[in-house]
């Protein structure tokens, strides 16, 4: 025991609640202190547990206050319970979870005898049980209203902050406080539990006392509280949001008044930032705290304002005085900063997991690896890993392929022709016809948009814009992009690079060889990009791959993710999903029940949640144009590139006549499949491979006798059946990328015979058909159908007048007397891709198209009058012309010759000034669906998101 | 789903069956080619109004006179009321009947109708001097086309354009000649402004001067009007030149049929390509056994934008014989008979029949009827001026094979309506020996409305 030089009362104040855990190592490290403390007292706040009989066995006075008292009116009864104060005593707060080491009351004295300003003196609080973690060195509070330690997380003791040194506030576990300062400013009341210190120590200083932190005392503090250990009536569940409201409460209630607006506005946007990126790592919970908590301190105004009156009452020193002691004000854009990185290191924890749990299956399944494989995962350079890797070789040479084959279609202007329409040009183009609730072409329409536009938009915008960008990309890299998603998708089922590479590249080439890019179908060509990825993310909704549920709904979201994106783009995926997902529901149960009772949430899931992804086109489309729509793809029927299909092209995957492969480039591929069903012990996953194509198939069987009637133009059109096609044929190439993996050892175990015979034929075949086609597309590139050029030449004088005034539209009129006529109201230079989803009904249209057949038969002067009627100011004829027609504008009164600068075309105008056109009907409850459909794509894309890891 | 716990042939059954299924679905797969994505038919409605122009064109030095005139056919199944009028002013027929009358050549005559009157109006302008010259009164249109027009000393044609509209009308010319397509830009042939209710004229000599043979390419830049080709030739330097009135052609086809030569004579036949490409020819003569390939005449063909003349008087034997040429591009063609009389008679393209065809009966008239490709049946019926159907006789044609009807001299106009079949036919008038010819054409009785549907 040192000397005391002076004499001081010193009064321990423990308040307890259901501390029982820890509560007899604490009064034990209260009793070992080297400096005794002259009285004690415990509050206990209701406790459940032992707490109050530990503290009596060692009959220590305990107040018993109500459960629920908040700590500062826990202090103001011990306080009571002390009786009158004396002259220089001082408080020792403690609580129930912090065992303060054996010095520790004596070296803060010997901190509080240095200066007689100091009221208030903390001690080192370590983390308890692990002892050496270095929890606070006194704590401050930041702009944000996040408490401050000045710590790393988790930082080791090792003396590095040792310094005693002035701060805001120390925490009141091992507080030492000048009575009459604590009686004199006392805890809020309104601060349950947590913050307190913080403000009761900005209070502290304000009153011009000083508040120092002692390192030489050590305190070791289990905050159970704050971590969610203990939950009391104060906190409930929810301690983030009484945390997050003490914090809010303290700075507005202590900062100065003249920041005070700028702090409201500050806290309040960063609160609904904090909200949005909670949900944004699927914590909506503490999203909704942080909710609360915002609702709760701002719509209370006189709370705060009663709050800052009380503190004006004590403060004796200016703002300016505590600023130092406050958090710099850079500090909460780094912990932003750490905050995205927590995110991406979550991510990439991610794939590592999934890199991880490859290398065990590798391991256990198939034992040593190839060489080029090992290599592969080796932890060298990027660069290193790119040069050595043969894959990554591979795919560079496909995607120079992809440029080569593209050859003749470079330049200005947009692609388009076939099923493809030019793109916009810009992205907002798409945004503003995916949430328009109505379009204006001649006669008014309420179709709902496409649901692809949502995604050509994001990535349009992603692109600075460029919408041409986008659909440029789909069809130049369409090979090389669906390969490396059946590359990544293979690789899950065979262990040989090869065989997945070979895989990949087959399917990629279905694209192409199915004739989808050349004749501009650019859903079939999505369909094909997305397929690999929506097979993978399903491959993890099963048990096999999925290890824990949450991994295997997260991917369940993930496919029904894609497959939404998919069927946005070709709606057939999703007809076609629906259909596997019934004859799933029929065999499963009884093949592999099982696996059924594993699974069947998730896969209907899959379904249900794409189909709700798709609304509200899914839902109005009806309304508008019929059922029909959910057969049809993005972009234009153009059934007559579709041709006569033949049963070869069927099993083959060929789509369409014009544009497409020779069917024998694809033959092997079928037989090989087929052949595939020999090997027994891979039978049972080639058999799910054909159940998938025979489903296909006969999707297609059923429709390619179908003639729907394209609501736009009330022409009955075939319907376009790429997707089933290449279903199939990305089936076939699984089976056999299953059927051969490890053919060889196990045919070294046959003698020589058939078996070897036939299957090194069909491999040395079907890799060699896969070689063709490359060569075959390369050679003959993409074709002619769908070309780059200037988007239709509507005179720009017209386009202009009619975006400046939507009455006056652009009739464009094509064909002659003999062919018949077709035509088209544009107020913008010729129809872009998205356009044609959200054209009106040939019904809606029946006024105009009379009127352009009275045009084209024997006008008179009210034809034209109508005409202004529908906005319509212009008509174009490109050339060449049906005389007759051109003769009929030229002498109808009302109707003068206007300019065309392009050869054998024609233009008149409208004499008169249009009427303007009948109004488009106010329909803002359409975009605020869309709105909401866009935030149901955000929360699903959360859900499919990797989960954060809590590590608090 | 999986082969692992059960037997293996289980799962070979199941092989076999996803196999069959496979195959069943892709040959069961009906594969229909695709359908026509055009816009849908046109349909027929009643015409409402009708536009005639009969040229303005004095007539040569030789004088002679003009007569014009203007029928309304009597037809069943026309609506009733209406009005027509004539421009200069002048008594306009009721139903059924007709009123010609002489008038000067230089004033020529437009017939408006409107309402039911509109359907079955015919008008006609006949010249009959030293030789007879016959036209059907036309529509105006964007697009005319003539073959058979000169622009030398013993052939020289003069085109007359008449815009009917209240706005003008420019037209290019375009000639093609024995040697190709002739220049017109520099002799005025590029936009000819024809004002509203004008007529103009313009001589081929001047256009394109020192060419025999010319095929005539008339087409609006803008407007329309009707056009008409008065073509005067002499069968050599010292005899008289006989007039006629050409038949112009919409468009040039790959078939052309002409009929209503008269027998005997010097025949001609004229065919003009403006194609790009060489155009190989047959010829087919029809007769009353139907029709028989022309034989003797080597290959025929006509260069890319120009003229060519065949010989076809051996060929037809001096019969009154009609033509057929079948080209593998669109040509447009006519055959001149050079008559004994001096007269010439240029037999031009008839189309199918699709409404009833009305003629007025100049001099003696004979109608020439023409069986389509498959066996066809007319009804022809002779009216008098005044109303009152004369006579009605039901023609059967076989197959390309041509029928002579002649008409009632008494008779002021005759129609022929076919029953059967896509027949064709001229009617040939002969005035004192003198000869011309007008190929039959629909009257106005349905307007085609084209089919119309909203692009895609």
């Amino acid at each position: 025991m040192t000397t005391q030089p002076v004499q001081r009362r010193i009064s321990a104040l423990l308040v307890s609640h259901d501390g029982a855990r820890w509560l007899p190592q604490v009064l034990d490290g209260l009793a070992a202190q080297t400096r005794k403390v002259n009285d004690f007292v415990a509050v206990d706040t209701g406790s459940t547990d032992d707490s109050v009989a530990i503290l009596r066995t060692r009959n220590l006075s305990v107040v018993d206050a109500e459960p629920g008292t908040a700590y500062a009116d826990a202090v103001a009864a011990g306080l009571h319970h002390l009786g009158a104060g004396s002259e220089g005593e001082w408080i020792w707060l403690l609580h129930d979870d912090a065992n303060p080491a054996p010095d520790a009351l004596e070296q803060l004295l010997a901190a509080v005898d240095a200066d007689p300003a100091i009221a208030v003196a903390g001690p080192k609080l370590r983390e308890w049980p692990s002892l050496r973690r270095l929890l606070e060195l006194g704590v401050t509070i930041s702009g944000t209203g996040r408490r401050e330690t000045g710590l790393e997380r988790g930082e080791y003791d090792q003396g590095q902050h040792d310094r005693k040194r002035d701060v805001l506030a120390v925490n009141t576990a091992g507080m030492l406080v000048r009575r009459e300062v604590l009686e004199q400013l006392g805890f809020d009341r309104r601060l349950p539990i947590f913050g307190n210190d913080v403000d009761f120590g900005w209070r502290a200083a304000r009153a011009g006392y000083r508040v120092v932190v002692v390192p030489d005392a050590v305190v070791f503090h289990a905050e159970a509280a704050h971590r969610g250990i203990r939950r009391t009536r104060l906190t409930g569940n929810r301690f983030h949001r009484v945390e997050r409201e003490a914090a809010l409460y303290t700075l507005l209630v202590n900062g100065s008044g003249r920041g005070l607006p700028w702090r409201l506005l500050r806290l309040f946007l960063g609160s609904l930032l904090r909200i949005l990126g909670f949900l944004l790592v699927r914590s909506p919970g503490e999203a909704w705290d942080e909710f609360v908590a915002l609702a709760a301190t701002y719509l209370r105004p006189v709370r705060i304002i009663s709050g800052r009156r009380a503190r004006k009452r004590t403060a004796t020193v200016p703002h300016s005085a505590v600023k130092q002691l406050l958090a710099p004000a850079w500090l909460p854009y780094r912990h932003g900063l750490d905050f995205v990185s927590d995110v991406a290191n979550a991510v990439v924890h991610q794939a590592a997991d999934l890199t991880e749990a490859r290398q065990q299956r590798r391991t256990i399944e198939t034992g040593p690896v190839d060489e080029e494989t090992e290599s592969l995962e080796d932890d060298t350079g990027l660069v290193a890993r790119f040069v050595t890797s043969p894959v990554a070789w591979a795919f560079t040479l496909l995607g120079v392929l992809a440029l080569v084959a593209f050859r003749g279609h470079y330049g200005s202007g947009y692609l388009a022709g076939g099923a493809l329409l030019p793109a916009p040009d810009s992205a907002g183009h798409w945004w503003s016809t995916l949430f328009a609730g109505s379009h204006h072409f001649g006669a008014v329409s309420t179709a709902p948009a496409a649901p692809a536009l949502l995604p050509l938009a994001v990535a349009g915008s992603v692109l600075l814009g460029r919408a041409w960008l986008v659909v440029d990309v789909l069809l130049i890299f369409a090979v090389p992009l669906a390969a490396w998603g059946g590359f990544r998708f293979l690789r899950r089922l065979t262990r040989s690079w090869r065989v997945a590479l070979w895989g990949g590249v087959a399917y990629g080439l279905t694209s192409v060889l199915s004739g989808a890019a050349q004749q501009g179908r650019l859903g079939t060509v999505v369909a094909v990009i997305v397929l690999p990825l929506l097979a993978h993310s399903l491959l993890f909704a099963l048990p096999a791959f999925g290890v824990t549920p949450d991994r295997r709904w997260r991917a369940a979201f993930r496919a029904a993710l894609w497959l939404a994106l998919g069927a946005a783009f070709a709606p057939l995926l999703l007809v076609l999903a629906a259909v596997l997902l019934v004859v799933l529901s029929a065999v499963l149960p009884v093949t592999r029940p099982d696996l059924a009772a594993a699974c069947w949430r998730q896969l209907v899931t899959v379904v249900v949640i794409a189909a709700i992804l798709l609304l509200p086109w899914a839902a109005f489309m009806w309304w508008h144009h019929g059922g029909a729509d959910w057969l049809f793809e993005l972009g234009r029927p153009a059934s007559d590139l579709i041709g006569r299909l033949s049963a070869l092209d069927l099993a083959t995957g060929r789509a369409g006549q014009v544009g497409s492969a020779p069917v024998w480039l694809s033959l092997p591929l079928v037989a090989a499949a087929t052949a595939a069903l020999v090997r027994s012990d891979t039978r049972s996953r080639v058999l799910v491979c054909w159940a998938t194509a025979v489903v296909a198939w006969v999707l297609t069987a059923a429709l390619s006798a179908v003639r729907l009637v394209d609501a736009t133009t009330g022409v009955p059109e075939r319907v376009w059946l790429g997707v089933p096609l290449v279903v199939a044929q990305g089936a076939a190439v699984v089976a056999v990328a299953i059927a051969v993996t490890g053919l060889r050892e196990r045919l070294a175990r046959h003698s020589f015979g058939w078996r070897q015979v036939t299957s090194a034929l069909l491999t040395v075949v079907a890799v060699a058909a896969t070689v063709s086609g490359l060569a075959w597309w390369a050679a003959t590139g993409t074709g002619d159908v769908v070309d780059r050029g200037p988007v239709t030449a509507v005179p720009r004088y017209m386009t202009e007048a009619a975006a400046s005034d939507s009455s006056q539209g652009v009739l464009v009129v094509r064909g002659t007397q003999r062919t018949g006529f077709t035509y088209q109201v544009l107020r913008e230079r010729g129809l872009r891709l998205g356009d044609e989803s959200v054209l009106p009904t040939a019904e809606q249209q029946q006024p105009l198209t009379d009127l352009v057949a009275a045009l084209a038969a024997s006008p008179d002067g009210t034809d034209v009058a109508q005409l202004g009627g529908l906005g319509v100011r212009f008509v174009y004829a490109p050339g060449p012309v049906d005389p007759q027609l051109a003769g009929n504008l030229d002498v109808v009164s009302g109707l003068d010759r206007a300019s065309v600068i392009a050869p054998g075309a024609r233009a008149w105008q409208l004499a008169a000034d249009p009427d303007s056109p009948p109004p488009t009907p106010s329909r803002w409850w359409y975009s605020a669906l869309v709105g909401l459909q866009c935030f149901v794509v955000v929360i699903v894309l959360v859900l499919a998101a990797p989960s954060r890891r809590r590590n608090r | 789903m999986s082969g692992r716990s059960e037997p293996r042939s289980r799962s070979w059954v199941a092989a076999l069956v996803l196999l069959g299924s496979a195959i069943a679905a892709v040959l069961v797969a009906p594969h229909p080619s695709a359908a026509p994505s055009g816009p849908p038919p046109g349909r027929g409605e009643p015409v409402r109004n009708t536009l005639l122009a009969c040229p303005a064109l004095k007539a040569d030095a030789q004088g002679g006179r003009t007569t014009y005139g203007v029928g309304s056919a009597d037809l069943s199944d026309v609506s009733s009321g209406g009005e027509i009028r004539l421009d200069p002013d002048g008594e306009a027929p009721g139903r059924g009947r007709t009123v010609a009358g002489r008038a000067p050549a230089e004033q020529g005559l437009t017939v408006t109708a409107a309402g039911g009157l509109a359907q079955g109006l015919f008008a006609w302008r006949v010249d009959d001097g030293k030789a007879l010259a016959t036209l059907r009164c036309d529509a105006p249109r964007g697009s005319w086309w003539f073959a058979g027009a000169g622009a030398s000393l013993d052939h020289e044609s003069t085109l007359v354009l008449t815009n009917l509209d209240a706005g003008p009308a420019v037209v290019d010319v375009d000639v093609f000649g024995p040697q190709g397509p002739v220049d017109v830009s520099a002799s005025g042939g590029r936009g000819i402004t024809v004002g509203p209710g004008e007529h103009v004229a313009l001589s081929m000599v001047e256009l394109a001067p020192q060419s025999d043979e010319l095929a005539v390419h008339v087409v609006a830049s803008q407007g329309r009007v009707v056009a008409a080709m008065r073509d005067r030739y002499a069968g050599s330097a010292t005899s008289t030149p006989g007039d006629e009135w050409l038949s112009g052609a919409a468009a040039p086809a790959r078939i052309v049929r002409l009929v209503g030569a008269p027998a005997g004579g010097h025949r001609t036949l004229v065919v003009a390509n403006p194609g790009d490409s060489v155009a190989p020819l047959t010829v087919e003569v029809t007769g009353p056994n139907g029709r028989s390939l022309a034989t003797g005449l080597g290959d025929l063909s006509v260069g890319p934008g120009s003229v060519t003349t065949v010989d076809l008087s051996k060929v037809l034997r001096g019969e009154a014989y009609g033509v057929i040429v079948r080209s593998e591009r669109p040509v447009v063609a006519g055959l001149r008979v050079l008559t004994g009389a001096g007269d010439d008679v240029v037999a031009g393209p008839a189309l199918p029949l699709t409404a009833p065809a009305a003629v007025p009966v100049v001099g003696a008239s004979t109608l020439q009827l023409v069986g389509g490709a498959a066996p066809s049946r007319v009804r022809v019926q002779m009216f008098g001026g005044s109303g009152g159907q004369l006579a009605e006789q039901s023609v059967e044609l076989d197959a390309n094979a041509l029928v002579q009807v002649p008409v009632q001299p008494e008779a002021a106009y005759a129609v022929v309506t076919p029953t059967q079949g896509m027949p064709y036919g001229a009617v040939l008038s002969v005035v004192r020996k003198r000869a011309s010819a007008q190929p039959l054409a629909d009257l106005p009785v349905l307007a085609r409305v084209p089919g119309v549907r909203p692009a895609g």
